[in-house]
């Protein structure tokens, strides 16, 4: 199995913001990435996910720990002779050069001969949705043709990993949207191998087999997109997927109270005893009204509505229970009976409860 | 509108340009031309005569002027290059200092620098030798190319090279693919300056060379300060032709490159590509 | 690395250290035999050298003669080539002699330097000039009076056989004789000529070079003639008095002279100008032939003569040296000997040429020699050699200069 394998890296790193240095460590990050995978590194900006990438391109040196690919040691290997690529923010095409010779650049670089290189070149342009550009100069294309060229430039030497620094994020949002699924199309038509940097929290969904979550040089956990969603290991994963229902609380003689004691519920047997975060996603919690059977097994909770939004197609409510703003999402129809001040139940199933530690 | 200022500025540039060098021109034939006459009283071609006639040396001195000018550029480039990189890229304990000290030669004029240089040359054997001039000539020109270098090398991002590198290539290879062609028009800025200072360099040349290295401007001097202004304005005129086509074939050669480049890219794909020749930064 | 580099330079500085001391060791013995020898073998040992002349460049006549006159006959006769070197300024080959004296560089290539005044003065008082080699020439031997004060000092310094005569400048007065017909031969008679003709005269204000000269002749007139400044400045102690009768004999013409004295012309080429163009009626010049060459021109009227005064005028020669490390001193000795030779002198002579006083002594050439450089054509405005050479006095050396020129802002141009 060809895999790309960080192990036990550490990285001492800088970022500079505001006029003050801070220094930042990679703290022994251990993360297999596997062949033909789709994994994205997403976290917020400067938790040290591009540094990751950067050591994974051998564009850094790690302190210690080593890069490995398959069973060889890639650690001391140059970046030049890794066969990786990489995609960076910025197209960054050689302006001097045709989009068929950036194109061909790499494989120009594998001594591959000119009328070969050219016509793979040519043929991953049309792939990209080029065609007929091949003799145009960078300065002719817009940011998403220039940052197709950069894709395709990276995908026709045939890359082993590819790496991708944020690729989208300087490109209007429509135009994002049209790269993630060119994106989306050509892995699973190649079957390539990426490792995918992004701040986005949908674009990392969107596309990724598995996600790493970082942050402040940690790895806090690595899982496929619902996995991460539906069990979060910890209220800072769930912040930063944009889970809002966080309750402090304790768990004991089988039963959770929060904090305030404005919720309480039963807990499944063997659920260890303590304080307790629990986690309740929007959409595990429903509003009671009159044409919802509330199954008998539900836990429900009194509150008032504080207001009603309206967010990319989702009705949401901010329910007022005991100190805690509760959201839930609502069907449709429902805001329309909804009206802040009202007196409500909210309630959710059992098996959409997660609790963690911290 | 547009166009109109257009030939008030090239009216413009032309006097500006235009009459000092018909003034030169008037000059280096003119017998007894007196103020407040606008015109001398009679000419003749004496000083032509003289420095066009075969024993003057003339021709010999502005091929080895070029020469000089030449290898001195060639040798800036080389020792620029990096010393540009590291000034930029990396950071350096006592940069300052090593800046300072580049940069000095702009600020200490060049005799004093060149009276220090001259006993140690003369020890070394390099005095009267075209090599101890060319050495000597990069005191004040090495400057002007580390310094348009340092602008180019501002405006490359390391994200360029790390590009190249990512797609498997080697030092050369970036150097040649990503960085040369970024820094050709601060190369060809320097160069410029540095062909035409390694020209009119008088004073070095001749304490270095000795008088046995014979450049245009030792020709030249001595009749500029001698009050020979007929003589002088010919020798002049010479110079600044020599020092236009010196840029010129400088000019010629950087678009010959940078045709060739797109000739490369147009040729064997039988697409035509009129894109006229300019260098594209981006 | 770093250990080959070391090993390399000190590989580099021994091999040629060594080079030079053989040198060294070849040049000791052949230079004793040029100052004893005789010319025969001098001349044949000169035979193939090539002998670099650094010289001012700055004026294509003095250019020419040189390379199209001199240095093709050096090389058919003697099979020596001359090659000149253009030089700005005469005070550069002196800078860099020291600098290759101080340097131990034994093998220069300047073999004649052709200086005079300051600049002969720093050269031997730096050792920098090779020896006593005047007296080895045929044509010093048989055309100069070695006794004669412009031959044997060169402004005041002892030439000691250190450096030949190779020509001379004289100053004299230019004057328009449709306004002066019967020119002033002396300071009082000018005085007179000034007071009955205010406006018509001036002179270069100082430092200029023939200004000064101007002043230095009132000098001599005044405090009763050339001889008491044989000895340096400082050994004269009322010199302050001493000056006091030329200060008050400038400040007595002031009011008559041009412009009221208000002023004075910045430079001898301004008053060149106001001459040309009628304003004053005389100018003054170092060079005698200067002002027929400008009536050749046509920018002096043609009514232009020159004049000297009775008790003469200023004069001083030029002179060829060869260095202390000069490779080819044979030669070197073989092109001053030629450039001394009647025939070059006559040559220099002619204006067509370069227009040069002759530096030889007029009563030690042959009646021929005489009469082909009285032949030659320097123009009417011209006084007659004869007359320049019965009319000359010996310069002042520069400590007097310094101190004229500062006296000459204190007490003339300020007031």
């Amino acid at each position: 199995m060809k895999e790309l394998r960080l192990d036990q890296i550490e990285k001492t790193y800088s970022k500079t913001a505001a006029n003050k240095t801070e220094s930042f460590g990679l703290r022994s990050i251990d993360l297999t990435i596997r062949e033909g995978e789709f994994f994205s590194l997403l976290g917020p900006s400067g938790c040290g996910k591009t540094t990751l990438l950067k050591l994974a391109a051998g564009l850094l040196e790690p302190d210690s720990g080593k890069v490995w690919y398959g069973n060889s040691d890639l650690t001391a290997t140059p970046p030049e002779a890794r066969r990786f690529s990489m995609v960076f923010q910025q197209p960054l095409l050689f302006p001097h050069m045709t989009v068929a010779d950036n194109t061909a650049f790499g494989l120009k670089m594998q001594k591959v001969g000119k009328k070969e290189r050219l016509e793979k070149a040519e043929a991953m342009l049309d792939g990209v949705g080029l065609k007929g550009f091949y003799h145009r100069f960078p300065d002719e294309l817009s940011g998403g043709q220039q940052q197709r060229v950069a894709l395709a430039r990276a995908l026709v030497a045939n890359p082993r990993v590819l790496l991708m620094d944020e690729p989208f994020s300087a490109l209007d949002p429509g135009l994002r949207e049209e790269m993630r699924e060119l994106l989306g199309r050509i892995q699973k038509e190649l079957g390539v191998t990426i490792l995918f940097v992004t701040h986005d929290r949908d674009e990392a969904f969107e596309l990724s087999d598995r996600i790493g979550i970082m942050r402040d040089g940690r790895l806090l956990q690595v899982g496929a997109g619902t996995e991460l969603y539906e069990k979060p290991v910890s209220t800072e994963i769930a912040a930063f997927l944009g889970i809002k229902n966080i309750i402090l609380g304790n768990i004991g003689e089988g039963r959770f109270v929060s904090a305030d004691g404005a919720i309480t519920m039963d807990v499944k047997n063997g659920e260890p005893e303590g304080e307790r975060f629990l986690i309740l996603r929007p959409e595990a919690l429903q509003v009671a009204d009159g044409n919802i059977q509330v199954p008998g097994d539900a836990i429900r909770i009194k509150g008032h509505v504080l207001k009603v939004k309206f967010l990319q197609g989702f009705y949401t409510a901010i329910v007022q229970a005991g100190n805690h703003e509760l959201e839930c999402q609502l069907f449709r129809g429902q805001s329309e009976q909804l009206e802040a001040g009202q007196q409500v139940e909210v309630f959710f199933s059992q098996c959409d409860v997660r609790f963690v530690m911290e | 509108m547009k166009k109109i200022s257009f030939w008030i500025l090239l009216l413009l540039s032309l006097l500006l340009i235009g009459i000092p060098f018909f003034a030169l021109i008037l000059t280096s034939v003119s017998v007894g031309w007196q103020w407040p006459n606008l015109l001398p009283d009679s000419l003749s071609f004496r000083s032509w005569d003289y420095v066009l006639r075969g024993s003057s040396g003339t021709w010999r001195a502005i091929g080895i002027s070029l020469l000089i000018a030449f290898i001195v550029t060639i040798v800036n480039i080389v020792l620029a290059v990096p010393a540009a990189n590291a000034l930029v890229r990396y950071r350096i304990k006592g940069k300052w200092l090593a800046e300072a000290i580049l940069f000095a030669p702009i600020i200490i004029p060049p005799f004093v620098s060149v009276m220090g240089i001259h006993l140690t040359f003369l020890r070394l054997g390099l005095t009267e030798t075209v090599l101890g001039v060319v050495l000597a000539h990069l005191s004040p020109t090495l400057p002007y190319m580390v310094r348009a270098l340092i602008t180019s090398y501002s405006t490359l991002s390391v994200d360029w090279e790390d590009q190249a590198r990512m797609l498997g290539a080697g030092p050369f290879q970036r150097f040649y693919a990503v960085v040369l062609p970024h820094l050709l028009p601060g190369i060809a800025a320097g160069a410029s300056l540095s062909i035409l200072i390694s020209l009119s360099q008088y004073l070095i040349t001749f304490i270095i060379g000795s008088g046995q290295v014979v450049t245009l401007p030792v020709l030249l001097f001595p009749f500029i300060s001698g009050g020979d202004p007929a003589v002088a304005s010919a020798y002049s005129i010479l110079f600044a032709g020599m020092a236009i086509l010196a840029l010129l074939g400088m000019d010629l050669s950087l678009k010959s490159y940078y045709r060739r480049k797109k000739s490369v890219s147009v040729n064997g794909r039988g697409a035509g590509n009129d894109e006229g020749t300019s260098f594209r930064p981006n | 690395m770093k250990n080959k580099l070391l090993l390399a330079t000190a590989a580099l500085t021994l091999f040629l250290s060594a080079c030079s001391a053989q040198s060294e060791q070849e040049d000791e013995q052949g230079t004793d035999d040029l100052l004893t020898g005789d010319w025969q073998e001098i001349a044949e040992s000169a035979e193939g050298q090539e002998v670099n002349m650094y010289m001012w460049g700055g004026n294509d006549n003095i250019n020419r003669y040189l390379d199209d006159w001199v240095a093709p006959r050096m090389a058919e006769e003697y099979d020596v080539k001359l090659s000149r070197v253009p030089v700005n300024d005469a005070q550069d080959i002196i800078n860099q002699l020291l600098d290759e004296k101080t340097a131990g560089k034994t093998d220069g290539s300047m073999d004649i330097i052709w200086i005079n005044g300051e600049n002969f003065k720093a050269a031997k008082d730096n050792g920098l000039l090779w020896d006593d080699f005047t007296g080895q020439l045929p044509n010093f031997v048989d055309y100069i009076d070695p006794e004669a004060p412009e031959v044997a000092e060169d402004f005041g310094e002892p030439v000691e056989g250190l450096q030949a005569p190779w020509g001379k400048a004289q100053f004299v007065f230019v004057h328009d004789t449709e306004k002066v017909a019967d020119p002033p031969k002396s300071m009082e008679e000018l005085s007179d000529w000034i007071r009955e003709n205010p406006g018509q005269f001036t002179y270069p204000a100082l430092p200029d070079f023939t200004g000064s000269a101007f002043i230095r002749h009132v000098l001599y007139e005044t405090t009763g003639g050339h001889e008491q400044y044989g000895q340096p400045a400082a050994e004269i102690e009322d010199l302050e008095e001493h000056f006091q009768p030329m200060w008050d004999y400038l400040n007595d013409i002031e009011p008559y002279l041009w412009r009221e004295g208000s002023t004075y012309p910045e430079s001898l080429a301004k008053l060149d100008q106001l001459y040309a163009s009628g304003e004053v009626s005389m100018t003054m010049s170092y060079d005698p032939a200067l002002a027929a060459s400008e009536v050749l021109k046509g920018r002096f009227p043609a009514s232009t003569r020159t004049f000297v005064l009775d008790v003469g005028t200023l004069s001083n020669t030029h002179f060829l040296a060869i260095p202390f490390n000069s490779t080819d001193k044979a030669g070197a000795m073989v092109a001053i000997n030629e450039l001394m030779s009647p025939e070059a002198q006559t040559a220099k002579l002619s204006p067509e040429n370069w227009g040069d006083l002759s530096a030889l002594t007029f009563e030690k050439l042959s009646a021929d020699q005489q009469q082909a450089m009285n032949d030659v054509d320097l123009g009417e405005a011209t006084l007659p050699l004869e007359e320049l050479e019965n009319h000359r006095l010996p310069e002042l050396s520069s400590d007097y200069i310094e101190i004229i020129e500062k006296g000459w802002m204190e007490n003339v141009a300020k007031e």
